[in-house]
């Protein structure tokens, strides 16, 4: 036991002897130029999966309309699924556009459009039901009221088919709002299609596209280039570019009208016409979806019909938001 | 009368042992032994005090004083981009852009550090991190998610712990494995990177305000490391 305590006695001492054979290291320091650290230069366009189903990339138009175009149709309302609520505050109706391609191809045409005043028919749906008017919600556009509506967005290219100014209660002037159409593009998002002044002379027969008024005739879709957004890069962020919707349906107290039209007046070669345009927004909503889906006063539903035309899919970064604000 | 003298004198060593015995009883006697083992040591080693000593010689092995300096020279920095993933769904890197793209691109900073010394020491490689934030509002956004390593040579890399990326940019010294041998040199390389995500949040969304305004990096940090070299102890002959 004694020589248990010595021992420990001896380590005690021990740890308190001065450390001088512990090693000094050298050490040696050498300094570089400096250098910077930071952040590369990207794009990020709305991720639909996070940022809801109301933002739509193009590459996801699942139907085929025509050769080389793909299309899809989602109703528009300002109830509880699209933000609004009660709709007791009307929303106007725009599409923004978010991109980073600086060339981007293939075409694009964004209208909208209401039910019919009469004569409606039955939609068939892709995604959703009569009973839901949703951002997720699709109409089928190659089947009753889809395929009304398709052909109604497209008809610039089959324009002879329909004649689409002749006045009501037959003409479907009062249905149609522009988005992308009508000659707009990213310097003019807001632009109207002018004056009727193609009407002057120019068309013998009366027949001619909603979708092709403007400035001139022959008017088609707009490209990718036009309408986006193709200097990301020049912004300290994305910036979208925001289509308002516009339209000749004649709007009173009572809603939409639904046999008249600021572009109201029968086709005659000469005839000036009236071109008061006004913002389409949507107030009130019904009782239910079922109510809004046959509802023909366009401040309570509408169809947006978004169509690309191309030989290759859009690139993911290509999204339409539909937007009520 | 010696004895006479004696005998009071006696009594009194008897008094004051009898007092000190009375006060140790108080100590422990554990304590009071390993006092008394340690005061016999002392004197064991020290040797003071006694006068013959036992002595012996034995030749033990040589040992090397080593004399010199020990000197590093670095070279100016590489900088390069590092590919990670590729990009998600939506998201478009600028073409020729350099600098960090969460989940997308690193940033890569490559050093070569000399060991030129005369004493031909191994030495260990040390980075002093130091950065100071150059774009505050950027850098807000970005530190809670910043990532940087370091790598020296072949060694495996050493992150930069998350108390060294502070709200006024990068501080410490961060040591790593990695060697440089006498009259040797080796890369020392520093990625600095962000992820894609954190959790939920969608980093290249939500970062993208901060991106740079050009091809070129964006200013986030000012970074002046300084690379340390320690000698490593000499292998034994």
């Amino acid at each position: 036991m004694p020589l248990a305590f010595a021992i420990v006695g001896a380590l005690l001492l021990a740890v308190g002897l001065p450390h001088s054979s512990t090693g000094a290291y050298w050490t040696a320091t050498a300094t570089p130029a400096g250098s910077v650290v930071g952040q590369g230069q990207w794009c990020a366009a709305p991720n639909p999966a996070v940022s809801g189903a109301r933002f739509i990339r193009l590459n996801t138009f699942a139907a085929t309309s025509a050769t080389n175009q793909k299309m899809i149709i989602v109703p528009v309302a300002n109830n509880t699924a699209w933000g609004g609520g009660s709709g007791a505050s009307a929303k106007n109706l725009s599409v923004r556009l978010w991109g980073c391609q600086e060339t981007p191809v293939n075409d694009l045409r964004i209208t909208a459009w209401s039910n019919a005043s009469s004569g409606a028919l039955a939609p068939a749906w892709v995604t959703g039901s009569t009973t839901t008017v949703a951002p997720t919600s699709r109409l089928d556009p190659l089947s009753g009221l889809g395929s009304q509506l398709s052909t109604l967005a497209r008809s610039a290219t089959v324009r002879a088919d329909y004649p689409l100014i002749t006045p009501p209660p037959n003409g479907d002037a009062r249905r149609y709002s522009w988005i992308i159409a009508n000659d707009r593009t990213s310097a003019t998002p807001a632009a109207d299609p002018g004056s009727c002044s193609n009407l002057l002379s120019a068309i013998g027969n009366c027949l001619i596209s909603l979708t092709e008024l403007g400035l001139g005739l022959g008017k088609t879709d707009s490209s990718f280039a036009q309408v986006f957004n193709t200097s990301q890069w020049s912004t300290p962020t994305i910036s979208p570019v925001n289509y308002p919707a516009r339209t000749f349906a004649l709007q009173t107290s009572a809603g939409w009208g639904t046999t008249g039209a600021w572009f109201n007046v029968t086709c005659t070669i000469g005839l000036l016409c009236t071109t008061n345009t006004t913002n389409t927004f949507l107030t009130g909503t019904g009782a239910s979806d079922s109510t809004l889906l046959a509802t023909t006063d366009g401040n309570q539903l509408q169809w947006v019909v978004m169509q690309w035309t191309g030989t290759t899919p859009p690139p993911d970064d290509l999204v339409a938001e539909i937007v009520l604000s | 009368m010696s004895l006479h003298r004696a005998a009071p004198r006696t009594q009194s060593i008897s008094a004051r042992a009898g007092a000190a015995t009375s006060a140790l009883r108080s100590i422990p006697r554990s304590v009071v032994v390993a006092v008394s083992s340690a005061a016999i040591g002392a004197l064991l080693l020290g040797g003071a005090g006694t006068y013959a000593r036992w002595t012996d010689a034995a030749t033990g092995s040589a040992v090397a004083f080593q004399t010199g300096t020990l000197t590093a020279t670095v070279s100016a920095p590489t900088v390069a981009n590092e590919a990670m993933a590729a990009a998600p769904a939506g998201v478009v890197v600028r073409s020729g852009s350099s600098g960090m793209i969460p989940g997308i691109q690193l940033e890569k900073i490559t050093y070569t550090v000399n060991n030129t010394g005369t004493a031909r020491a191994r030495a260990k490689v040390s980075v002093d991190i130091t950065a100071t934030v150059s774009d505050v509002p950027a850098w807000n956004s970005i530190q809670p998610y910043l990532t940087a390593t370091i790598t020296v040579g072949a060694s495996a890399a050493v992150p930069v712990p998350a108390a060294n990326i502070t709200a006024t940019g990068l501080t410490g010294t961060i040591a790593t494995p990695g060697i440089v041998e006498p009259g040797g040199s080796t890369a020392v390389v520093i990625r600095f990177s962000l992820p894609g995500t954190s959790g939920s949040v969608d980093l290249t969304r939500t970062l993208q305000s901060t991106r740079s305004a050009s091809v070129a990096i964006g200013g986030l940090l000012a970074f002046a490391p300084v690379m340390v070299l320690v000698q490593t102890p000499m292998a034994t002959p």
